[in-house]
């Protein structure tokens, strides 16, 4: 690495995805810079994103009693740090961004607190813990190049990451993530032991039960090959189906990406050489590494659409979606004319309450209101304020004015925590900071811009960054990171 | 047009007001394309042309205490024609100024142009002013008596903030509009303005303050900022970005 890489314009990142299956790494460096137009106010932007090092996909370490081995995997972490500071000879320890993803079913399993315990230390000052497979679905999509792809065509994609605990569905219209679901229809519905049935997923046990397959444990795998296909066929309709669902039917292309994608993949290659021993799944993709169903899930789906008139496309580089979307795509860069309280910074998983500004006198209402709604006490947590409503008049003097006021009341009224984090879309950040300082002078304040919340329910706000080629030091954008929780769609 | 393209071609025109897909009949401009494009000429010439409206002037000689020249030129058409002429005040204002500046000192100067944008200042400066009053005060930066220039260009403003004495001459003016906007106001500021002395160089510009671009409250908040930090290291223009 030369020295220029070692500038204060890039950050180290890193993604680590704990998937039900595999757990793998990705690091990257992130280059951010100034892409505003000389006498024009510096506005941020990352600009540049390279993959550094991409780490072994390990098989995710399991305790007996099926939960994941939190100690086994910070040591797995551990190794691939190693690696990665000897490949890249970076120093993992000024890793400053990127997110830590506990995806699938696994993210359900009880220990998973304790996993990102056991690794937050290792992992880096503001890397994003989330077990929310909801992010997961958002970072597939970016990760695997359907949004990019989106944007640059114009297109409404959707994009389909089946892994081995959860298929990630998002749906992006023109470069937006517009919607996102999950199910648990993929790659580890069953899994196998020395040839023989060892689990079926519940989700799988509703669709046997349902479509009348006689499947059950310690059944051989070799003697129930057609029950299997069956499976496999319904389970490719099914995500099917819930991809219509999800995307009201209306598409131009279908992305799909995740382990069984990559599966999929494979077998694509093999076809081109009529000689290959098809069929043959021992053959095709080695002897079935995961022993589970994702050979027979990828088969049938790649059957299934084929079959359907939709367009559709694997992502390169499929089963790392996820890991490439944790490391390099988990934050957005706010405004660059805000005002912040540095020594509050980093600040992790503030609840966020959308909050209706456009009349400054209801203000007050409606912060109780999301208050009681979220069942949240302002005294003792900390959360963040994000306005919505604000048009062209609300931007005039006099009602920024009355909005300063009415939030600087609102915080002392309900004897709110400090620091007080308020967020808008437009860029207002640095007046109303300036505003609200003049209030309440001896209060912490941090006001961000430039932020567009659709739909979150917690804030990660990081270090703030300067660019060196801003002309400035009275600008700084900070990191951010806006966390979903899951919706289930059936 | 298929649909599809005539969605793509949406959507690229939602990303820029310049004048993309506007199609054409025949090797001319369709009719609605080339109404809006004389009706935003139109606006830009108006804007240029336009003058400061005495409602405006006496709002802020009100509200402000300000006080209201004039350049040495006499109209409009002047102006555009001999732009020197914009830069000095004349004679009679400039004398009126001296007396009315006494012998206090400032730290800051603030001057309203109307540069080739009158629209500009009108539509800008009411949000804009009171956020840079909002910011001084607490930091005890002080600020000379308002001045409003009719026909003023840049250097204007450090003709007068020389006159009030101050360290700092802000002179926010209308900018020369464009066909997709008529109201984009900057703010040039110097250090230790001077008519002698003072060159392009020596000037910070925050630009794009309308509308459309940063809002006039954030550009005010964002001023303030500035001016501190001016008024801290001493220098501004190319000097203050080569410290930054």
């Amino acid at each position: 690495m030369n020295l220029a890489d070692l500038n204060k314009d890039t950050l180290l990142s890193v993604g680590i995805d704990i998937g039900t299956t595999t757990t793998h790494l990705v690091v990257t460096s992130l280059k951010f810079s100034n892409v505003a137009r000389p006498t024009q106010i510096n506005a941020l932007q990352v600009t540049d994103k390279e993959v550094l090092f991409e780490s072994t996909v390990y098989r995710t370490p399991l305790t007996e009693a099926g939960l994941i081995d939190a100690k086994a995997v910070a040591m797995l972490i551990e190794q691939a740090y190693a690696e990665a500071e000897a490949k890249t000879g970076r120093n993992m320890k000024a890793v400053q961004t990127g997110a830590v993803i506990i995806t699938g079913e696994s993210a359900r399993t009880r220990n998973a607190a304790q996993v990102l315990e056991e690794i937050a230390e290792l992992a880096g000052e503001f890397v994003v813990e989330s077990a929310g497979p909801n992010l997961e679905s958002i970072l597939c999509a970016r990760g695997s190049g359907a949004q990019a792809l989106s944007k640059a065509e114009s297109m409404r994609v959707l994009n389909i990451d089946i892994g081995g605990g959860t298929s990630n569905f998002a749906v992006i219209d023109n470069g937006a993530i517009t919607s996102t679901a999950v199910n648990f229809l993929a790659g580890r519905a069953i899994i196998f032991d020395q040839g023989k049935i060892a689990a079926i997923s519940r989700a799988a046990q509703d669709l046997c039960r349902e479509k009348n397959i006689n499947l059950t444990i310690s059944m051989c795998e070799s003697e129930c090959q057609a029950q299997l296909s069956l499976l496999a066929a319904e389970m490719a309709e099914a995500i099917c189906t819930s991809a219509d669902n999800y995307s009201d039917n209306n598409l131009d292309l279908i992305v799909i990406s995740g382990g069984v994608a990559e599966i999929m993949a494979t077998l694509s290659l093999y076809k081109d050489f009529p000689s290959a021993p098809e069929k043959n799944v021992e053959h095709i993709v080695g002897d079935n590494p995961y022993n589970d169903f994702g050979i027979y899930l990828a088969r049938a789906l790649t059957t299934r659409l084929e079959r359907s008139d939709k367009p559709y496309s694997l992502a390169a580089n499929a089963i790392r979606a996820t890991v490439l979307g944790a490391g390099m795509h988990t934050l957005q860069l706010s405004g660059s004319t805000i005002e912040f309280a540095q020594e509050s910074l980093p600040l992790r998983n503030l609840p966020l309450l959308k909050i209706d500004a456009k009349d400054s006198t209801k203000l007050v209402a409606n912060i109780k209101q999301a208050l009681a709604h979220k069942e949240l006490d302002w005294s003792k947590t900390p959360l963040t304020l994000a306005l919505t409503g604000l048009d062209a008049a609300g931007l005039q003097y006099q009602n920024m004015k009355s909005l300063a006021q009415e939030l600087a009341r609102a915080h002392c009224d309900l004897k709110g925590c400090e620091p007080l984090v308020v967020t808008t879309a437009e860029d207002i950040g640095m007046a109303l900071g300036s505003l609200l300082k003049r209030l309440i002078p001896d209060k912490r304040i941090i006001t961000v811009d430039g932020i567009a919340i659709e739909d979150g329910d917690y804030l990660d706000i990081g270090r703030p960054l300067h660019s060196n080629s801003s002309s400035d030091q009275y600008t700084a954008a900070l990191p951010v990171v806006v966390k979903t929780l899951i919706f289930y769609k059936n | 047009m298929s649909d599809e393209k005539t969605k793509a071609v949406k959507r690229l025109k939602a990303l820029t007001p310049a004048r993309i897909g506007v199609g054409r009949a025949g090797t001319r401009p369709a009719t609605a394309a080339l109404l809006s494009f004389w009706a935003d000429h139109a606006e830009a010439r108006d804007a240029v042309k336009g003058d400061l409206s005495a409602d405006f002037v006496e709002k802020f000689c009100h509200c402000y205490q300000a006080v209201a020249v004039h350049s040495t030129v006499q109209n409009r058409d002047e102006f555009i024609l001999f732009p020197p002429r914009g830069k000095r005040l004349c004679t009679e204002d400039e004398k009126m100024l001296i007396s009315r500046f006494g012998s206090d000192v400032y730290d800051v100067a603030i001057i309203i142009s109307d540069g080739l944008s009158a629209r500009a200042v009108e539509e800008n400066l009411p949000d804009l002013y009171p956020m840079l009053l909002d910011g001084f005060s607490p930091a005890n930066i002080s600020v000379s008596p308002l001045v409003i220039v009719h026909h003023g260009r840049v250097a204007i403003g450090d003709q007068i903030a020389h006159l009030a004495g101050a360290k700092v001459a802000i002179n926010l003016i209308g900018e020369r509009p464009g066909l997709s906007c008529a109201t984009g106001l900057s703010a040039y500021i110097t250090y230790n303005p001077n008519p002698q002395t003072t060159i392009s160089s020596d000037r910070t510009v925050v630009s794009n303050i309308h509308a459309g671009g940063t809002p006039a409250v954030e550009a005010g908040a964002f001023i303030v900022k500035v001016v501190e930090r001016i008024l801290a290291v001493k220098v501004s223009g190319v000097k203050l970005q080569a410290i930054s």
